[in-house]
């Protein structure tokens, strides 16, 4: 495991390097901008833009700033979207024949690819029809006294991380003792613990406030994923509704719903997991479009120019006075500032972010499935 | 007849069967067909815009971006003007119109009633929303099919020369590949398209520039895999014993194994292009262009409040989002179709 590990990483490290010298060379391209920023050669750019990267400790301040808040809204998301959309995309897959899953396919789609500014109107029209408000006042109140700390938003995040390890954990040792216990025991033991531990930190109630935050980005976001699930875990299902052991099992006469649910959908998780490895760094475009679209200036806004409420960045607010404090609010700004190298530098953490994610998953994968530590020809 | 003519002819006809019977899975896939449909009612709204403009519409009301056609409305107050010299006091005098009473007709610019000459209305400045949906097909239609046609050509090409190969050259082209899917081609677009260089850059070039970064990106990983299991197959050594040469391997015996898995690819990446596309509009850059992104976003933009926006132009901003939504969504769909087509079943369930 240790060897497999260190190889992963290396290679993510390679993929960085490349990653780099590939922003490096669209940056030189398109926005020769700024003053003396690209002066001299090519040569002495590259190795400057290196070290200026290095030096810039781009990691430590992004994560004082906007990036626990992406990574926030990214975990409850995923968190919520994957066990619906792995169900349902089990139906949709199972069910073959011409008819019998199109509506559910159809709304997956629908759902995947909606245009998140349209979504992001219609939750904020829903909203305030319910709660008889011109805008989404009740969402912005934390913003008005004071801000947002970042600090919360680790500690939550850690939580949560440790409660899983330890969830899975104690899951994997049960398992290997051949003792039945439910599904949902586990599920609710993740979901339940958390806020547990919060509560009796004492950090409840400020959990609560970020949470009601973030709630309209995290339904949007859940949505946009979900609809991806649905559809790998369709594609993936249908897969391995084709192999040998599946007809064995309906042969033998295992009712149809055991098939599905403890043949079908066990073996499809793997390659689930590796189809969705392919698509985390598309996961979070959408879920900094999203970003966008909440805190897009316009939306609603009567003011211009000094009037207007900004964050701390310097976007401003319109009149909802609501914004995602994200990674995308640290790009445009920069972008609207003309500032190559912080956007560069936004796009580094980016791409770490979707490096780590990506490691997490290949460790979990291992974890599921050893025959991928032996190199060899199975792999 | 020669052994040779009979073998190359029974070799046609399976083939033609092959594709008959693909075909035949394709029209089961209620999704596939229902992607091709939405597909042939953008593709007609594209070319309809053009025609309509020159032969029936009036470009003066129908000009999606200059077009105005006023409403009739009987004048129930007239509105007083609070300060003449200021600025808001002129817009007001101006709006106003104080040669008419309470009581009179005026022309006023506001959505129009649905009828037969605005089938989708007007927004608040008197556009018909029918034309801006119709002109905003065509481009959103070019860019997609440039993006769909790029990606999957790029994505070949490097899958091809990476799988036939080998060696060094697969590594460092896969090791590219992978570099560039932490950098996804909707963002780097966006980013393109609201930086300074994005204020030139037309539907076809951005489709363009989508294509080379998807397809060198995620497209190829996915055809690359394939490429790679392909060349093992034993019809390759075959092909090679009886002495084909290199390209002739490559475009007569991979890459035709290669086009399914590409098509999927690509359909399935150009659904991000399309957003993309239509985000960098919807924020109001890259405004030499009018799209359903310029739609909505002239449709909220200057609204006092939200309610005022529900009130009046809800169906600008949700006819144009649901038309990026579906065109997303039909591309999509056909890839569904098309996994539906080229997949074949082990046995029938």
């Amino acid at each position: 495991m240790t060897r497999y590990l260190a190889g992963r990483v290396v290679a993510g490290l390679v993929t960085l390097f490349l990653f780099v010298t590939i922003l490096f060379l669209l940056a030189r391209w398109l926005m020769p901008v700024r003053e003396g920023f690209w002066g001299g050669s090519a040569w002495d750019n590259y190795t400057s833009f290196l070290s200026e990267l290095a030096g810039a400790d781009i990691l430590r301040s992004a994560a004082r700033g906007p990036l626990p808040w992406t990574l926030l809204i990214f975990v409850f998301a995923v968190g919520i979207a994957f066990p619906i959309g792995h169900k349902l995309g089990k139906y949709a897959g199972w069910r073959r024949g011409p008819t019998g899953s199109a509506g559910l396919t159809i709304g997956a789609v629908l759902m995947y690819t909606i245009f998140p500014p349209l979504l992001v109107f219609a939750l904020i029209m829903l909203v305030s029809r319910f709660t008889n408000d011109q805008g989404i006042g009740f969402l912005r109140t934390m913003y008005n006294e004071g801000g947002l700390d970042s600090g919360v938003a680790w500690s939550m995040l850690i939580t949560i991380a440790v409660v899983t390890i330890a969830v899975g954990a104690a899951a994997w040792a049960a398992a290997r003792s051949y003792r039945k216990i439910p599904v949902l025991i586990w599920v609710l033991a993740l979901v339940v613990v958390p806020f547990l531990l919060w509560a009796r930190r004492g950090m409840i109630g400020e959990v609560a406030d970020i949470l009601t935050y973030l709630a309209l980005p995290i339904v949007a976001v859940t949505i946009l994923v979900a609809g991806e699930v649905i559809l790998v875990s369709k594609v993936t299902t249908e897969e391995a509704a084709k192999e040998d052991f599946v007809f064995t099992a309906e042969a033998k006469g295992v009712p149809d719903r055991e098939v599905r649910d403890h043949h079908v959908a066990r073996y499809g998780l793997l390659p689930m997991l590796n189809k969705l490895m392919v698509s985390v760094p598309f996961i979070l475009v959408g879920l900094m479009i999203v970003e966008l679209s909440f805190g897009w200036a316009k939306l609603g806004a009567g003011c211009e120019g000094a009037n207007c409420p900004s964050d701390p960045v310097g976007n401003s607010l319109g009149t909802l006075g609501y914004y995602v404090p994200g990674m995308s609010s640290q790009v445009f700004a920069s972008l609207e500032r003309r500032d190559p190298a912080t956007v560069i530098q936004a796009l580094v953490v980016v791409g770490i972010v979707v490096l780590i994610i990506r490691l997490v998953m290949e460790v979990l994968h291992a974890a599921l499935d050893p025959r991928i530590l032996t190199p060899g020809r199975n792999r | 007849m020669s052994i040779e003519v009979t073998a190359i002819q029974s070799g046609l006809r399976a083939r033609k069967k092959a594709r008959a019977e693909a075909w035949g899975r394709f029209k089961t896939s209620v999704p596939g067909m229902t992607g091709v449909v939405l597909l042939a009612i953008f593709a007609v709204m594209a070319v309809a815009y053009p025609i309509l403009i020159r032969t029936v519409w009036d470009p003066t009301v129908y000009d999606p971006e200059t077009g105005i056609d006023m409403v009739e409305v009987e004048k129930l107050y007239v509105r007083e003007v609070t300060d003449p010299d200021t600025e808001v006091g002129r817009v007001e005098a101006f709006m106003s119109d104080m040669y008419s009473q309470p009581g009179d007709i005026v022309l006023v610019r506001a959505p129009a009633g649905i009828g037969l000459a605005h089938p989708l209305s007007t927004d608040a400045s008197g556009r018909d929303v029918l034309a801006m949906l119709l002109a905003g097909a065509s481009s959103a239609f070019v860019m997609a099919m440039t993006a769909a046609l790029t990606t999957a050509i790029v994505a070949i090409s490097i899958a091809a020369v990476a799988a036939y190969n080998g060696g060094w050259i697969d590594t460092v082209l896969s090791n590219i590949s992978g570099a560039l899917l932490l950098l996804p081609a909707p963002l780097l677009m966006i980013i393109l398209g609201t930086s300074p260089a994005g204020e030139h850059i037309g539907p076809a070039q951005f489709g363009f520039l989508f294509g080379l970064l998807a397809g060198a990106g995620a497209a190829a990983l996915v055809v690359r895999s394939q490429a790679v299991t392909t060349m093992q197959r034993p019809f390759i050594d075959t092909a090679r014993t009886s002495g084909a040469g290199g390209s002739r391997i490559v475009f007569r015996h991979l890459v035709p194994h290669l086009i399914p898995l590409a098509a999927i690819a690509m359909l399935i990446g150009v659904t991000g292009a399309i957003v993309a596309d239509a985000f960098v509009s919807f924020l109001a850059y890259g405004e030499n262009r009018f799209s359903w992104g310029t739609m909505i976003n002239t449709a909220i933009t200057g609204r006092p409040n939200l309610r005022t926006l529900i009130h009046t132009e809800w169906h600008v901003m949700v006819i144009g989002g649901l038309a990026i939504t579906l065109l997303a969504a039909s591309f999509y769909l056909v890839a569904i179709g098309l996994h539906t087509a080229f997949d074949t079943p082990k046995f029938k369930r």
